[in-house]
């Protein structure tokens, strides 16, 4: 614990995990707002079309959407702070309500991810045994899928029919599909390195210890081994939600993710004709950069912070 | 002593640490002759394994500071050009190391490494430099030289592993050799192998041998001298027969009052010496013992020179209580040992 | 060594033959709704979906379904329905722009991120390595898909440098294939110099430390003899485990995202057409197609490193 104490002390002193701690901190707070912003800022939601209508900036009246089908850009206005999408939607409204979407996703899929990853990985390298080929043999097979190409498959299947799994039953268009392909996914890639680091846990003398005092493995599962993955899951915890977010934007882009407003779809819908509307690519993209640039520096000094010897691995 | 091959003077090294600088050595002195075998014992964190790291060359510059005189033959080498020290180190200093399994590098056949050596400090062909190998494996006493030298590290036994280490050294005809704490990792019917060994090569080929080891039985058995060790200095140096049978320094007591003896009955308590070494971070002025030592009287606040007193010439220490009262306080239950204060 | 081979190959069967069960499972167990819907396309005509359901067995029992599917996989036939394509066709007509950009930007990202991670590693703690470091940290925080976005735009629209994507056969035309290639090869290597250079960075400082370093220094050995031999030979090896399999991913239609961007036709990018179209027998088929380049190269890559570590080699 003491060294816990230091290592926090460390990690205030670090100053691009304060900075990256309060970027994100920063853009997680104003996507939250999104309903509040919709409601008292721009006045629109962000599916609320308006191709014909105008609005003024600066004193001029301008056109949400030229007759010639041109979008207008970024400005200094409560209407369309960032511009429009070419149905006349106001982007800055996407942009916070897709930034909610895509972070709610990233977030909630890497802590279903933890929770199959640590699961799968303590049961696996304590238990030993036939558990432990089963679920390796199960880490394997799902590595073995590119996980863009796997994700997207999945996204797609379900997409068009829903989830059927005995009695739960979830629409295609659920924020809940790609949450769960994403959480499943990426399994593999925190479950080995926990199993890893169980299975020498159990070497190291103590466990043995414990053991020989009669404790049931439950018990020493949960009460002794867990503790000692803390420190692995806070730094896989970051760089797993910034892998999601940038996952989860791959797949909106090509259509395979959420089904909502979020940051890959803006850009897809600017990268169709970036003549027109340059600034639906290039603002999401520097939103999606500024997130997981922040989660990525903070996993980073975490990792240093808490072991420094750490070996991320990924086998 | 004849003329010594390594001179070593007023040895300090100390490490940079973020709680400012860690002394492990503190004027360090000795000289081995070739031929000679002088053991370095003392307990972890002593300094015996930073004095040598630093008279070989391999401490980092940007870590340690290292400040003293090594005269290998005629040549200074601290103050010397990197080129100058990598001409020697492998070449006429040699060091083998404790763990041969990580000290070896493991994708590597340990034929190629020892004739790595060789390419290092002279002109020879591959095929020459293979023969040469060979050769050094059977001079270690190795059963199938030939067959040995195309083999990984971890295809071989622990002695095995140790004696390609020592053919290593060999190599370039050293003239002194560094072991530091060679048989430590290995068991100990091997050690006794590989102790035979290097005996038998220092009496073979005429390099020094400097022995580091925290194991006495090991320098009874093939040391000249023996340098004790404690906090970074000497405090008792001598022939083995000195040190052991009429040791002048409470700390050596205490090692030898540590061993567990077989021929005397057990004792209830293996005894032990209470206290633990101090940090290099603040060393104390004084004898580095007084915390620990039942027998620190008002004089040894005042860090006594390393001079002999118990009448041999070759025998010295650091202890400047009288050899009689010495003689009588190091007696405890019947043999060398500590008494435990309090 | 032949042993150990055999051992690894026999392994990637198996696994195959799990890739294909799972497949099955996700596709066509797992997803709710009627999976002739699913397969024919939601205009289908009646025609059609019995066509469907004749050739995929859905009328028939799970067995027989995943006997179908496989059967269709290996002999070619599998098709997609509103298309009127064959997918394996499709595939192989993907695979030269695929491995064209593909291989062209491994080789870029081997050497640069090699380059980089051991530039970092020789001045570590210096203004180098924080530069390389900073610069790394934001490369792999970049969506692939938008830097391609950006560079077509900065690039080849506001400034005419590049071809605006589509690709060019080499044996075509060589320098059209080039130039139609730049930008992608520099988008997709990114990400991964920047991974390599801060793998391969800890790595190498990793081994430094490593007990025989220190003895390769007490032999006498110059810093270059040392670092090379002994550093840089070791660190490497974790990087060939990771290469394999980033290769593996890439070629296997991994490159998706780029391959869409720059409109290069490939497997990757006929893969998302399918997705955006909802059309599953190619998704299947590409989806296939990729585990097997990643069971492959995952297969190579272990005995590749049984060579580079021979103590691997001993327990198999």
């Amino acid at each position: 614990m003491a060294t816990h104490r230091a290592s926090l002390s460390t990690l205030r002193r670090n100053r691009g995990v304060v900075a990256g701690l309060l970027v994100f901190g920063l853009i997680a707070l104003a996507c939250l707002a999104a309903p509040l912003y919709a409601e008292h800022v721009a006045g629109v939601g962000p599916e609320a079309n308006n191709i014909t209508g105008t609005f003024q900036r600066n004193g001029r009246t301008l056109d949400v959407v030229t007759p010639g089908g041109r979008p207008v850009g970024p400005g200094w206005s409560r209407r369309y702070l960032l511009g429009a999408d070419r149905n006349g939607r106001d982007v800055m409204v996407r942009m916070l309500y897709g930034g909610r979407n895509s972070l709610v996703v990233g977030i909630v899929a890497a802590l279903i991810t933890t929770l199959l990853a640590v699961t799968l990985g303590l049961l696996a390298g304590y238990l030993r045994g036939w558990v432990d080929a089963v679920i390796r043999g199960g880490f394997d097979l799902l590595w073995s899928f590119p996980v863009v190409l796997l994700a997207i498959a999945l996204g797609t299947a379900l997409a068009i029919g829903g989830l059927e799994l005995g009695p739960v039953t979830i629409e295609g268009d659920s924020l809940w599909i790609p949450i769960l392909v994403l959480g499943a996914v990426y399994v593999p890639y925190l479950g080995r390195p926990i199993r890893g680091q169980v299975i020498a846990l159990r070497e190291s003398g103590w466990v043995e210890a414990a053991e020989a005092q009669g404790l049931g493995a439950p018990r020493i599962m949960v009460a002794e081994i867990l503790p000692n993955l803390a420190s692995t899951l806070l730094v896989f915890g970051t760089l797993i939600v910034a892998n999601n977010i940038l996952t989860e934007a791959g797949l909106s882009f090509l259509g395979a993710g959420i089904q909502g407003p979020s940051w890959g779809s803006i850009i897809a819908e600017g990268v169709d004709r970036p003549t027109t509307a340059p600034h639906l690519a290039i603002v999401p993209g520097l939103a999606i950069v500024a997130t997981v640039l922040a989660l990525n520096v903070v996993g980073d000094g975490l990792r240093a912070a808490l072991d420094p010897r750490a070996r991320v691995s990924l086998r | 002593m004849a003329e010594p091959v390594l001179r070593v003077e007023d040895l300090e090294v100390a490490y940079a640490t973020a709680a400012g600088p860690a002394r492990a050595v503190r004027g360090v002195s000795f000289a081995v002759a070739p031929g000679e075998t002088l053991a370095i014992v003392g307990e972890s964190g002593c300094g015996k394994s930073s004095a040598a790291h630093a008279v070989m060359g391999l401490l980092d510059a940007r870590r340690a500071s290292v400040t003293g005189r090594v005269q290998l033959g005629a040549r200074e080498l601290l103050g010397a050009s990197h080129t100058e020290r990598r001409s020697v180190r492998g070449g006429e200093l040699a060091m083998v190391f404790q763990d041969p399994l990580t000290s070896l590098n493991p994708v590597q056949r340990v034929g190629t490494q020892i004739a790595e050596q060789l390419h290092a400090h002279r002109a020879i062909g591959r095929a020459a430099a293979r023969e040469r190998a060979v050769e050094l494996l059977g001079r270690v006493r190795i059963a199938a030289p030939a067959a040995t030298v195309d083999a990984h590290p971890h295809e071989l036994s622990g002695g095995m592993r140790q004696r390609v280490m020592i053919a290593m050294a060999l190599a370039n005809e050293p003239r002194v050799l560094i072991a530091d704490e060679p048989t430590t990792a290995l068991d100990v019917t091997i050690q006794a192998q590989i102790l035979d060994l290097l005996a038998g090569l220092r009496v073979e080929l005429g390099v020094a041998l400097i022995l580091i080891t925290h194991d006495l039985g090991v320098v009874a058995e093939i040391a000249d001298r023996v340098l004790v060790m404690y906090a970074g200095r000497i405090v008792e140096a001598g022939s083995p027969a000195d040190v052991f049978l009429d040791p002048q320094h409470p700390y050596t007591w205490g090692l030898l009052g540590a061993i567990p003896r077989v021929d005397r009955p057990v004792a209830p308590r293996l005894p032990a010496i209470a206290g633990l070494p101090p940090s290099p971070l603040a060393p104390a002025p004084g004898c580095p013992f007084q915390p620990r030592c039942p027998h620190v009287v008002s004089a040894c606040a005042e860090l006594p020179a390393l001079e002999p007193r118990a009448g041999a010439a070759g025998h010295a220490d650091r202890c400047v209580l009288s050899p009689a009262v010495k003689r009588a306080r190091r007696e405890v239950a019947g043999r060398i040992g500590l008494e435990v204060s309090g | 060594m032949r042993g150990f081979v055999a051992r690894r190959m026999a392994g990637m069967a198996l696994v195959l033959l799990a890739v294909s069960l799972t497949a099955f499972l996700v596709f066509n167990v797992i997803p709710g709704g009627d999976p002739t819907v699913r397969i024919a396309g939601r205009s289908a005509s009646e025609q059609t979906r019995a066509q469907v359901r004749e050739d995929f067995g859905f009328d028939r029992s799970y067995p027989v379904q995943y006997v179908r599917l496989m059967g269709q996989v290996l002999d070619g036939t599998l098709t997609s329905y509103p298309d009127r394509v064959n997918v394996r066709d499709e595939i192989v007509r993907g695979i030269p722009a695929t491995a064209s950009l593909v291989i062209g930007a491994a080789v870029i990202w081997v050497l640069f991120g090699v380059g980089f991670g051991v530039l970092s590693a020789r001045y570590a703690g210096r203004w180098p390595d924080r530069v390389v470091g900073a610069l790394a940290m934001v490369a792999i925080s970049l969506p692939v898909f938008w830097v391609g976005a950006m560079l077509l735009y900065y690039l080849t629209y506001r400034v005419e440098l590049f071809p605006p994507g589509g690709y060019v056969g080499l044996s075509e035309d060589p320098g059209g294939w080039l130039t139609h290639l730049l930008l992608p090869w520099f988008t997709l290597s990114l990400l991964f110099i920047g991974v390599y250079a801060r793998v391969l960075r800890t790595s190498m400082l990793d081994a430094e430390h490593e007990d025989y370093v220190r003895t390769a220094r007490a032999k006498g050995l110059s810093e270059r003899r040392v670092m090379t031999r002994h550093v840089l030979r070791n660190a490497l090896v974790p990087l060939v485990t990771l290469f394999g399999l980033d290769f593996g991913a890439a070629i296997g239609g991994g490159a998706i995202l780029t391959e869409a961007v720059f409109d290069l036709h490939g497997v990757g990018q006929y893969a998302a057409g399918a997705v955006d179209s909802l059309d599953l027998p190619p998704v299947i088929g590409t989806t296939l197609y990729a585990a097997f380049f990643i069971v492959l190269m995952s297969a190579l890559v272990d005995i590749v490193y049984g060579w580079l570590d021979p103590r691997v080699r001993v327990d198999g």
